[in-house]
């Protein structure tokens, strides 16, 4: 079947009333469409080619590496710098100022002095500089569970006990993976018309996924030296379970709603693969088998996935359920008839509870790669695009978008504590977003534009005692207090996905749901909430290493594979 | 410093709202430095010297009105950041044949992204006149014609903005526009230092990673 034989009016996209709440945003799970998987299809179907340009460690650990990337107009290189540190110094906080390791992807491949330039800034993170023929800046951290515990086992000739590895996950873990200019770096704009960055994030994924082939390589090195003739490598299978650990705050939080139009793509690429899928007048034998394999392997990777926080543990049990009621209803014969995955879907949405409809979603793509993998083109965006404001458009109009795409803020009573009790807000410490009380903290004068449902409610009210017929551009002249919002119903008004609605400045508000949902995207597992603020997640486990892209078999690369499909 | 223009962007927004504008114009601000570093000029500079002259300025001696056809603040030089807003919102009369008249103006140059972005939109080529120096702005690169000296005044008895024919003339020099002095880098954090709060116990305790269970 062709793509445009499915129409998409044939079952609707999912309403944004639906889909853009914090409660399934924070129950949303990677997929096809995710970064990270974006990525490695590329790397493995235009055959891009691995090389470790340099690998200069000593014993301690401190030294430099250059791994490259070729692929067939550019070549990147990470180049990574890794140092000893003393345990006290070890610090996942923004305010850090040392790191186990710092990374930076290069643009091409770096000279001499590239890398003597290099040396002297990207170790500093914050405090250096780097320039437009850097994409990327990185640091991480070792894991003090496991990183050593590994070196040692490697070291006498033994692996590591493989539930040990799978309790943590990952051997080094990112505090930051920094792009898009960020200390002088390469502007996305400036890059954003290459293939290989098309598609959102690209250069950020390909750093982790450098920088996780570097660290499997860094602990095997270091075994070797401190055994010598007894040390061996990590067994395969249980090396490539290992991924890149992410500890991420609420630094993150603000980036989906500083970036609307992005969202909106996100989004809408999502919903489109959803409704393609959901309009298959039938399902053949190959694709159910495919589905019943990744439904089973999706599973294994939930059993894989350990919180201590009391809300992801509630959530994550509330999944196994889901999972065995979906089982139990697939096998009850759900994939037969017609409009299979749409009676499937809308089952889901009674029997299943926020996390398990979300990621049958995922699953139900898997074995569509021909429906859905043009999508991720997409979900790119020039957010300037949506900067300027229609001054000719009538107040009647602007309060009836506002009736229409922000219903759910005119019902809040905003003058209640509950409404508006947290602010957000960037402390002069640390130049960090941060979420405060805002009737206990002197905070709110300094409040940062992330409250748009209060803002929007702002503005209807301001309305409201305008004549009809007055232009959005007079208004503004007298008004220019609401300029920042009426510019985001406008947006709002043209991408239906653009707005989280939801308050994110009420008492309930957690910041764990913007996190979850934007780091799902880029195709990250296993979220940890820490806190209601901050979460640890892992990225590329059970993925290829870029040795290994051209010969493995990886679709559907980030469930694990099942026992018999092992041995 | 040499920045990226994501640098000078979010530097200019965040300075603009903390000389006292809103957070929609603060937004323009940065976009019009951006586009101002990104084409060779010196954006920071000029954002720098404004907010300087405006600093602690109500918004009600700034809003232009318009007097016998000419937009005027209603105390003192116009702010090229509030006009250049009243510029674009205004795209649709500019593209039937308006010419706009602004009377006082404070740092000129910061309008041509504005005048740039309201060509762009009504589709057309205009050009922006003040003391002897026209900058054609539409499609491509701006250009330049008359008295160069003139493009970077700190102030502009009046300034004119109307459709143009695009009289080819000398390109602008693209200079290096991301390239930032200490002292502008020193003045915007300046004043992007007052959009932070004051860092309380509260407020740091669990905002980021901690390290146990690592």
């Amino acid at each position: 079947m062709k793509l445009d034989q499915l129409s998409p009016d044939h079952v609707a996209l999912r309403r944004p009333e639906t889909v853009m709440r914090l409660a399934r945003m924070g129950s949303f799970h990677q997929s096809r469409l995710s970064f990270m998987r974006v990525l490695l299809r590329r790397l493995k179907s235009e055959n891009w080619r691995f090389e470790r340009r340099a690998f200069e460690i000593d014993a301690r650990g401190v030294g430099h590496a250059v791994y490259t990337m070729h692929g067939p107009a550019r070549s990147y290189s990470l180049v990574a710098f890794a140092q000893d540190l003393a345990p006290e110094q070890r610090s996942d906080r923004v305010i850090a100022t040392a790191w186990d390791a710092t990374f930076t992807l290069f643009d091409g491949l770096p000279s001499a002095a590239d890398i003597a330039r290099l040396s002297r800034n990207v170790p500093l993170q914050e405090a250096g500089r780097v320039t437009a023929r850097e994409l990327t800046v990185s640091r991480a951290n070792r894991s003090v569970r496991l990183f050593d515990h590994v070196v040692d086992c490697l070291s006498r000739g033994e692996q590591p006990e493989a539930g040990r590895v799978d309790e943590v996950g990952y051997l080094m873990r990112t505090t930051a993976v920094y792009g898009s200019g960020k200390l002088g770096a390469a502007d996305r704009e400036s890059i954003c018309d290459r293939p290989e960055f098309a598609a959102p994030f690209q250069a950020e994924m390909l750093t982790v996924f450098l920088i996780r082939g570097f660290v499997l390589d860094l602990v095997e090195h270091l075994a070797a030296l401190r055994g010598g003739d007894r040390a061996v490598a990590l067994d395969p299978s249980l090396r490539r379970r290992i991924g890149i650990g992410n500890s991420t705050g609420l630094g993150m939080a603000p980036f989906l709603l500083n970036h609307p139009i992005l969202l909106n793509n996100w989004i809408e690429a999502r919903e489109t693969a959803l409704a393609r899928i959901r309009a298959l007048p039938a399902i053949s034998p190959a694709e159910a088998a495919a589905f019943r394999v990744m439904l089973r392997r999706g599973r294994r990777n939930i059993d894989d996935w350990h919180s201590e926080h009391p809300i992801q543990r509630d959530k994550i049990s509330g999944l196994k359920a889901d999972l065995d009621r979906l089982d139990a209803h697939v096998e009850s014969g759900a994939l037969e008839g017609a409009s299979p995955w749409d009676r499937l879907y809308l089952w889901s949405e009674t029997a299943l509870g926020l996390e398990g409809q979300e990621l049958l979603v995922a699953l139900m793509m898997e074995p569509y790669g021909a429906l859905v993998d043009d999508l991720p083109m997409r979900m790119s965006a020039d957010e300037s695009a949506g900067f300027r404001i229609d001054g000719g458009m009538s107040v009647a109009r602007l309060r009836d978008i506002l009736e229409r795409d922000y219903a759910w803020v005119l019902g809040i009573d905003w003058n209640s504590p509950e409404a508006q009790a947290r602010a957000w807000y960037v402390s002069a410490e640390k130049l960090e977003p941060r979420l405060g009380e805002r009737h206990l903290e002197p905070v709110a004068a300094y409040e940062q534009p992330l409250a748009p449902g209060r803002d929007a409610a702002l503005l209807f009210a301001a309305l409201g005692r305008e004549a009809s017929d007055a232009r959005v551009a007079d208004f503004l002249l007298r008004h220019p207090e609401h300029r920042h919002i009426l510019r985001r119903v406008q947006i709002a008004a043209r991408h239906p996905y653009a707005e989280i609605r939801d308050n994110t400045v009420g008492a309930e508000v957690l910041p764990i749901d913007l996190l979850r949902a934007k780091l799902s995207f880029f195709g990250a597992c296993h979220f940890d909430p820490r806190s209601d603020r901050w979460v640890r997640i892992n990225m590329f486990r059970n993925a290829p290493f870029p040795h290994e892209l051209a010969e493995m078999e990886f679709a559907g690369w980030t469930y694990p594979a099942l026992p018999e499909a092992l041995s | 410093m040499i920045c990226s223009l994501n640098e000078i962007e979010a530097l200019a927004r965040k300075a603009a709202r903390g000389a006292g504008m809103s957070w929609g114009l603060a937004e323009e601000a940065g976009k019009a430095v951006r586009w101002l570093s990104d084409h060779g000029f010196p954006g920071p500079d000029l954002l720098a010297e404004l907010l300087r002259r405006n600093d602690g300025k109500p918004y009600s001696d700034l809003a232009p009105r318009q007097l016998d056809g000419v937009w005027r603040a209603r105390r003192g030089p116009l702010c090229p950041i509030v006009a250049g807003a009243l510029i674009c919102d205004r795209a649709d009369e500019l593209g039937q044949g308006a010419t706009l008249r602004l009377g006082e103006i404070a740092v000129p140059l910061l309008l041509a992204p504005f005048a740039y972005e309201a060509a762009r939109t009504a589709g057309m080529t205009v050009a922006l006149e003040w003391q002897g120096v026209s900058l054609v702005l539409g499609g491509a690169a701006p250009r330049l014609a008359g008295d160069e000296t003139a493009l970077v005044v700190a102030d502009a008895g009046s300034v004119a903005l109307f459709p143009a024919d695009d009289r080819a003339t000398a390109s602008v020099r693209t200079s290096a526009g991301r390239q930032v002095s200490a002292e502008t880098m020193r003045a915007l954090e300046g004043f992007a230092t007052r959009t932070y709060a004051p860092a309380t116990e509260a407020s740091r305790a669990g905002a980021g990673a901690g390290r146990e269970g690592d």
